[in-house]
C-alpha cells in the first residue's frame, strides 16, 4: 500500500467582537494572511505523509503602539498564527503536532471529533504586542516553537472554574523561572491554579522525564535513536542530579518507549567523558538503562585514550571514538567491543579520502576488536551541507570496498 | 586625598543603523530610516547631520554617496559613546563585517567554505585556511585615523585576535596528511603553527601599522580562548607573537562568555597586558549588594584576579544580551563590589560585557549613559571612604 498526498480546502479565521460593558457592540472579520504550506513529506517506503501548515493573520481593527524593532510604531494589529503538522499513514492512523504559534493568544488544539487534546503551555502577550509584526512572523523570516502541554482533566477544569469565579478574588502572584512554588513534605494549605506557565515537578528533589518524546514513523527494527549519555546529562546539571538519576528516571522510559516502537539501536553521546573522565561514575551509570536494546556510547571530539579500560566493561554493545583526536596506538588488542570508528572530522572542512579511511580501518582490524563501524567523529552540524555530503559519500564508498569489494 | 577614577570604555561593536547598512546593501530606504538618521543626528547635535539626511534622500548612491554613509555611520557611533560620556571611545566597528570575516577576507590563504550555525539560529560565513595566512600591508590604519580625526576622546582600538581566528576556521593547510589515527602532540603542533602564522604574518603587521600611525592602545578580542581549555596557552602565544616588540602604551585581551578558571595560570605569560576585559554581567543577579552571595556573576572570576594577581581586569558591568537597562546603582554596586575583591582600585576599569551590537541604539545609550553614572557613584564613594579614612 502506498500514499499520495496534496492538500484540499482552506483555513478559517475568527473575528473581533467589540464590546461596551456586556454588551456586543459589532464583529469585525479578522485579516487572514495567505496559508504557508510545506509540500507532502512522505514517509518511509511511501506509507504516511506528513503535511505542515501555518495560518494566521492580524485583527481588523487598528492596534497602533510602539514596537521593538524598526520602525518602532505599528497602527495594524499584531500577528496571530498557528503551525500544525498531521501525519496520515496508509493504515488510517493519524499524528498531529503543534509545532509553532505565536506567543499570544494561548493556542487550543482539539482532536476530529472536537475534543480537546492539547494547548500550549506559555503565553507572553508582551513579546507578541511588540515583535509580532512583518517579517518577525512566519510571513517574514521567524517563527516561535510551541511549547505544547497536556489539557487538564474535567475536575481540573472544573476547580479552576471555581477559583476563579468564587465571590472571593483570587490572590495573582506572579513567579520567576526557576522559583519554588512549594517543597515536597512542608504543611500546605494552599491550592495553586497555574494560569500561565509550566509548574515542573521534581518527587524526591529529582528530575523526572515528563513525557516520553514519542517515536519517529521509521521501519520497526531499522531505526537508531541518539540520547545524551547519563553522565552527559549529570554533567549539564552541573551536580544538581546524578547520573544513576538521569539514568532511571529520565531516559529509561524513554528509552522503553523507543523499545516498544522496535527501536534498533540507542546511541548515548557524551561530549563531555573524554575531557573530564574517568569513566567509572559514567559506566555504573549505564546499568540503570532497561534491557532489550543495543547500545552504543559514543564521545565526541575528544581523546579516548583513558577511558578504554573503564569501557571495556561498560554495558555497551558499541564505543564510538573520535579517532582525529584519538591514537590508534591507544586501542588496545581484541578490545571486547564494537568500534564505531569516527574516521570522518566533522569539524573540518578538509575531505577525507576512502582510501585514508580505508587503510585506517584495516590497522584497525588487525588489533581484532570485537566489531568495527565507520562514522563520524560528531555531529555534522558543524560543516556546509555540501561537505557533509561529500564526507557521508566518503564514508560510503569506504564502507562499500570493506564490506562488498567495491573499488574505492 | 585620593580621588579614585575608573576609565570607562565600550568593547568594540555597535550595530548598524538600518541607512548605512540598506545603501551598501543596495536596497531601497524606507522614510523611516532617514527619520533614524535625522532623529540621532538632533540628539547627538552632530555638526551638519543634515548633510547626510539630503544624502539618504536621494533615489540612488554613487560611490562617492556610500563614502560618506560610511564615514557619517562612524561619526553617528562616535557620537553615540561620546555623548554616553565614555571616556574611551572607538567607532563600534562600523566599517567592518563581522569580526571573522573582517580578517578572513583581507588576507591571503582563507577561503569561504561555506555558512555554519554558530550560536541558535545566527550563521556565520566560515572559511579554511588553505596555505600560509600573510596580508601585504596593515588592514585598518585608514579606520583609525579617521576616528582619530574626529574625537577627543581616548580611542581604543580592538582586533580580531589569532587564536580566534584559527579556532572559527577550518585547517586545510597545516593539520593535512595523517590527521586520521595521529597523536596527540601533532595535532597541537599543528594549531600552534597555525595560529603563529596568523599572529606574525596577519595580525601583527596591522598592529604595526596602526602604531605606527599613532594608535596608543591595541586590544585583542579572543572570545574563544576558553573554548578548549587545554589550548589556553595557545591564547597566549598568539597574542604574544602579534604584539612582540611592538611600542604601544596599552595593550589589553577581550574575552567573553566563556569558564574563565581556565584561563589561569596560562595567562600570566600574557606579556605587558594591561588587562582582561571580561563579561560578568551576564551571569550576575539583577538585585544591589555588594555582598559575595549578591555577586554570584563576579566572586568566582574576580577572586582568580586576586589570587593571581596579573593582570588587571576590564570589569563587564552591562549585559549585552538583554535589553535590560542596569540602573546606576547597580553598576555602582558592581565596581565597589570589584574594589573589595581586589583591593586595588588601580586594576580596575569599566565597560560593557562584550560588544553591543545586537542591541538598539536607544538601549545602548540608556544602557552606557548609566554605566558611566554608575561609575561616578562608586569614585564618589570610594573617595569620600579614602577622605574618611585619612582625616582620621
Amino acid at each position: 500500500m502506498t500514499v499520495d498526498a496534496g492538500y484540499t480546502d482552506g483555513s478559517v479565521m475568527g473575528a473581533t467582537t467589540v464590546r461596551l460593558g456586556k454588551k456586543d457592540l459589532a464583529r469585525f472579520s479578522a485579516v487572514a494572511y495567505p496559508e504557508l504550506r510545506s509540500e507532502p513529506k512522505i514517509g518511509m517506503e511511501h506509507k504516511s505523509a506528513r503535511f505542515q501548515q501555518t495560518f494566521g493573520g492580524r485583527p481588523a481593527l487598528p492596534a497602533p503602539r510602539r514596537v521593538n524593532h524598526p520602525p518602532f510604531m505599528q497602527l495594524e494589529g499584531p500577528t496571530v498564527w498557528t503551525t500544525v503538522a498531521l501525519t496520515l499513514h496508509a493504515d488510517g492512523q493519524s499524528e498531529w503536532e503543534l509545532v509553532g504559534a505565536s506567543t499570544f493568544p494561548r493556542h487550543w488544539v482539539y482532536d476530529n471529533e472536537g475534543k480537546l487534546v492539547s494547548k500550549v503551555g506559555i503565553t507572553d502577550f508582551k513579546e507578541w504586542w511588540r515583535h509580532s509584526f512583518g517579517k518577525h512572523t512566519p510571513w517574514g523570516d521567524e517563527t516561535s516553537p510551541a511549547f505544547v502541554t497536556a489539557v487538564e482533566t474535567a475536575l481540573e477544569r472544573s476547580l479552576s472554574t471555581a477559583i476563579m469565579r468564587a465571590d472571593t478574588k483570587p490572590e495573582i502572584r506572579k513567579y520567576h523561572s526557576g522559583e519554588r512554588l512549594m517543597v515536597q513534605g512542608e504543611h500546605a494549605d494552599q491550592l495553586f491554579l497555574v494560569l500561565d506557565g509550566v509548574v515542573l515537578v521534581l518527587v524526591d528533589g529529582e528530575p523526572r522525564l515528563r513525557e516520553p518524546i514519542p517515536a519517529p514513523d521509521l521501519p520497526a527494527g531499522r531505526w537508531l535513536a541518539t540520547l545524551p549519555a547519563p553522565h552527559a546529562l549529570a554533567q549539564a546539571a552541573r551536580g544538581a542530579s546524578s547520573a544513576q538519576t538521569f539514568a532511571a528516571n529520565v531516559l529509561a522510559p524513554q528509552i522503553e518507549a523507543y523499545t516498544g516502537a522496535r527501536c534498533a539501536l540507542v546511541v548515548l553521546v557524551d561530549p563531555f567523558l573524554s575531557r573530564v573522565g574517568p569513566a567509572t561514575d559514567a559506566v555504573a551509570a549505564l546499568h540503570e538503562l532497561p534491557d532489550g536494546v543495543e547500545y552504543a556510547l559514543h564521545l565526541p571530539f575528544g581523546d579516548a585514550s583513558g577511558l578504554l579500560d573503564d569501557l571495556a566493561d561498560a554495558p555497551v554493545d558499541a564505543v564510538g571514538i573520535d579517532f582525529h583526536a584519538t591514537p590508534l596506538a591507544a586501542i588496545p588488542d581484541d578490545f571486547p567491543k564494537e568500534i564505531a570508528a569516527g574516521v570522518i572530522d566533522t569539524r573540518t572542512s578538509a575531505l577525507e579520502s576512502p582510501e585514508e579511511v580505508i587503510a585506517f580501518a584495516e590497522q584497525l582490524l588487525q588489533r581484532k576488536p570485537k566489531g568495527l563501524s565507520l562514522s563520524t567523529n560528531g555531529d555534522l552540524q558543524f560543516v556546509p551541507k555540501r561537505i557533509a555530503r561529500e564526507k557521508l559519500a566518503c564514508l560510503g564508498r569506504a564502507r562499500a570496498t570493506l564490506t562488498e569489494g567495491v573499488p574505492a | 586625598m585620593t580621588d579614585v577614577r575608573f576609565a570607562t570604555r565600550e568593547i568594540g561593536s555597535l550595530g548598524k543603523p538600518s541607512w548605512r547598512v540598506k545603501t551598501y546593501a543596495g536596497r531601497p530606504l524606507d522614510p523611516e530610516d532617514v527619520a533614524e538618521a535625522e532623529r540621532w543626528g538632533a540628539r547627538l547635535e552632530l555638526d551638519g547631520y543634515q548633510t547626510l539626511v539630503e544624502i539618504l534622500r536621494q533615489k540612488a548612491f554613487d560611490e562617492a554617496d556610500l563614502v560618506a554613509i560610511g564615514d557619517w555611520a562612524v561619526r553617528y557611533g562616535l557620537g553615540l559613546l561620546e555623548k554616553a560620556g565614555l571616556d574611551v571611545v572607538y567607532d563600534g566597528e562600523q566599517r567592518r563585517s563581522e569580526m571573522y570575516d573582517h580578517v578572513a577576507a583581507h588576507a591571503r590563504g582563507f577561503e569561504e567554505r561555506g555558512t555554519v550555525r554558530s550560536f541558535d539560529n545566527k550563521y556565520y560565513t566560515k572559511a579554511a585556511v588553505v596555505e600560509a595566512p600573510s596580508v601585504d600591508g596593515p588592514q585598518d590604519v585608514e579606520e583609525y585615523r579617521f576616528v582619530r580625526a574626529h574625537t577627543d576622546c581616548d580611542v581604543k582600538v580592538p582586533l580580531t585576535g589569532a587564536y580566534t581566528m584559527v579556532d572559527w576556521s577550518y585547517d586545510e593547510h597545516y593539520g593535512r596528511g595523517g590527521a586520521l589515527g595521529g597523536s596527540q602532540e601533532r595535532r597541537r603542533e599543528a594549531r600552534r603553527r597555525f595560529v603563529t602564522d596568523v599572529a606574525e604574518h596577519v595580525i601583527r603587521p596591522n598592529v604595526v601599522g596602526l602604531v605606527g600611525a599613532g594608535a596608543e592602545w591595541i586590544q585583542i578580542d579572543e572570545p574563544a580562548a576558553a573554548t578548549k581549555p587545554d589550548e589556553v596557552s595557545l591564547v597566549v602565544e598568539g597574542f604574544n607573537a602579534a604584539l612582540a616588540g611592538v611600542d604601544a602604551k596599552k595593550k589589553s585581551m577581550h574575552i567573553c562568555f566563556s569558564d574563565y578558571g581556565a584561563l589561569w595560570p596560562s595567562v600570566l605569560e600574557l606579556e605587558e597586558c594591561l588587562e582582561l576585559q571580561l563579561e560578568f554581567a551576564n551571569r550576575d543577579s539583577r538585585g544591589l549588594g555588594t555582598r559575595d552571595e549578591d555577586r554570584p556573576g563576579y566572586v568566582d572570576t574576580l577572586r582568580l584576579f586576586k589570587e593571581h594577581g596579573y593582570p588587571g581586569v576590564g570589569l563587564g558591568v552591562l549585559d549585552i544580551h538583554s535589553d535590560f537597562v542596569e540602573p546606576a546603582d547597580l553598576v555602582r554596586d558592581r565596581v565597589l563590589y570589584a574594589v573589595k575583591v581586589l583591593d586595588d582600585p588601580g586594576r580596575i576599569q569599566v565597560n560593557p560585557d562584550c560588544g553591543l551590537r545586537t542591541r538598539s541604539w536607544d538601549v545602548v545609550y540608556e544602557k552606557l549613559a548609566n554605566m558611566v553614572e554608575g561609575t561616578r557613584m562608586a569614585e564618589h564613594a570610594l573617595t569620600r571612604v579614602s577622605a574618611a579614612a585619612g582625616t582620621r
